[in-house]
């Protein structure tokens, strides 16, 4: 009992003590959940495939943990027909998750049920169905489905990462699953590539890279590979980021005299000055209702967030703590900025609530840049070197522990998530 | 500035002296050419005419742009040296170390390349006969980290094209 006042104690002092340099770790306990997927025998393959996608993306969410199949009491088949829930409570189970795979034609189907045995309560039940070829994406579907129903948000199973890996002086674009499988190039040869930004609907990437030793905004097409440069002025041409309709491009740019936030109207294609100030302005990062653009800028002496409004109006301050805070991204939801913070001299991944409060660390990392949220706000990836090597990672936005999602042997940095 | 980053400089400029030699020959061999020859006499009488500077890089300290007397000085011998050359025109380029955002590090570069353009603007030199650019922190001259290797990539380089 004492042990367990000492440790409610240290929970305690660890979340309210923000100014300390702390990682913040939710209280959140992942949840136990018992996986359970059958199907004919001529599918046993196909339904191992499932299973082991389903398992990889919930736990990687790291919102549950996975029971060992060994220590089920009850029969799968059975459990399949008439759930017992006690079977489950004894063993700990906090879900119980049965997916049936059929093949009817030439289409999979997965018949999904999720049960609360502590409740003694069937959740939720779904059938969905893809074609033949979709056997990955139907396995992400029904990961969503389970994530939706026990969380309350979206899943972000079925959606793609870009990142950059540079290999001398050149550098590749590469896109992969959310999971990792699927990994290919995309785009070669890139004279630097920097700030890679996805497009909504996902065909179009808006890139920062150099021409000759002069650097230029292209936007790229997935589909064709076709490079088409929209920013080539004198000074810089950086931070290309869409907004939420996908219609315009915020971007920075110097041929004024100094690095301010410009819009490119992807329609019309044409530029328009959207900051006035002798400091640095760069890094724009739009609201997701369209409405405002958040960047860093040094215009008090060292590079801080700030955030203006579209319709105009004087930019207002979001990053209050430390001397060095750059490469805001706002979140999906719209409730917090995650960005780059120095601290007690390591930089780190941090998010903070759009009027400044609320400050949480996630990360520290020797080159730790580049923040991504995932579709639903409930993940973000970020690039970091560990023994030389830039990879990059994967951390819940409400703590957690990071994790690498490219190879160890190769270098990654600038991910993007798809919207 | 600490002190190790401050002798970094030192020595760099020693060797760049050093070698100052043999830079102003490589300068007359290639000026060589019928047309440009009445020209070169000409500058080459005169007491006035400006050396080629001994240094064409000057450093900054983190986060700032701004240029201190030693960079003042590189770019006076610079200013001078274009002045006298107005057949030649560069490339200021910016650069930053690896510490902090690689997305801000470009638009600090670009300032560096930037003020250094202005000082020698302000110093006579022609602004259409310079250009700049930012690498950011994408190629830096020392690679690897620590305070000596920061020291030497938070710097903009005056290029002739």
């Amino acid at each position: 009992m004492r042990l367990l006042l000492l440790l409610i104690f240290i929970t305690l002092s660890t979340t309210l003590s923000a100014v300390e340099f702390d990682v913040y770790q939710s209280e959140y306990r992942p949840l136990n959940i018992a996986l359970i997927v059958d199907s004919g025998a001529e599918h046993e393959r196909e339904k191992m495939q499932l299973y082991h996608v389903v398992k990889n993306d919930l736990v990687s969410s790291q919102s549950f943990q996975a029971l060992d199949p060994l220590s089920f009491i009850a029969d799968s088949a059975s459990t399949m027909e008439q759930i017992d829930y006690v079977d489950w409570r004894i063993i700990g189970a906090d879900l119980v998750a049965t997916c049936r795979l059929t093949k009817t034609g030439q289409k999979w189907q997965a018949e999904v049920k999720i049960h609360d045995p502590f409740r003694s309560k069937l959740l939720a039940v779904s059938t969905l169905s893809r074609d033949a070829t979709g056997l990955r994406v139907l396995s992400h579907q029904v990961a969503d489905f389970i994530y939706r129903s026990v969380i309350g948000v979206r899943g972000h199973f079925n959606s793609q990462i870009l990142y950059v890996t540079k290999k001398g002086e050149k550098s590749d674009l590469i896109y992969m699953d959310q999971d990792g499988a699927n990994r290919q190039t995309v785009g070669k040869n890139f004279t630097l590539l920097l700030s890679p930004d996805w497009a909504p609907g996902g065909r179009f990437v808006a890139l920062n890279t150099y021409v000759g030793n002069r650097p230029r905004l292209e936007t790229f097409d997935l589909t064709t590979g076709e490079r088409v440069s929209f920013g080539s002025f004198k000074g810089l041409n950086s931070t290309p980021e869409y907004s939420p309709d996908g219609r315009y491009i915020a971007a920075a740019l110097s041929y004024t005299g100094n690095a301010e936030i410009h819009l490119y109207d992807v329609e019309q294609r044409t530029w328009r000055q959207f900051t006035h100030h002798p400091g640095i302005d760069t890094t724009p990062t739009w609201s997701p209702d369209g409405k405002w653009i958040a960047f860093t800028s040094n215009r008090n002496g060292t590079p801080q967030i700030y955030r203006k409004k579209l319709s105009g109006g004087q930019a207002e301050r979001i990053s209050l703590e430390a001397s060095y805070n750059t490469s805001p991204v706002w979140a999906p939801h719209g409730d917090r900025i995650a960005f780059i913070t120095l601290k007690n001299w390591e930089y780190a991944l941090a998010t903070v609530h759009i009027d400044g409060s609320g400050l949480r660390y996630l990360a520290t990392g020797d080159r730790i840049e580049s923040p991504s949220w995932s579709p639903n706000g409930q993940m973000l990836l970020y690039s970091a070197e560990y023994g030389g090597i830039r990879r990059v990672y994967r951390i819940p936005a409400w703590g957690g522990k990071a994790e690498p999602v490219t190879p160890g042997n190769m270098d990654a940095s600038d991910p993007v998530w798809s919207r | 500035m600490n002190k190790f980053s401050k002798f970094t400089i030192a020595a760099l400029a020693a060797a760049a002296l050093l070698s100052a030699g043999c830079a102003k020959k490589e300068v007359v061999s290639s000026e060589a050419g019928p047309s440009t020859q009445p020209v070169r006499t000409t500058m080459a009488d005169s007491s006035m005419a400006a050396e080629k500077p001994s240094s064409n890089a000057v450093y900054f300290a983190f986060d700032k742009s701004d240029l201190d007397a030693a960079s003042r000085a590189i770019l006076d011998a610079n200013a001078a040296w274009l002045s006298d050359n107005d057949d030649i025109t560069v490339t200021v380029e910016g650069n930053c170390d690896e510490r902090g955002s690689r997305e801000y590090n470009l638009a600090l570069g670009q300032r560096r390349a930037d003020s250094v353009k202005d000082y020698l603007v302000a110093n006579g030199v022609d602004a259409s006969r310079i250009d700049t650019v930012s690498f950011g922190e994408e190629r830096p001259a020392c690679k690897g980290s620590g305070r000596a290797c920061w020291a030497q990539n938070r710097r903009a380089d005056i290029v002739s094209r």
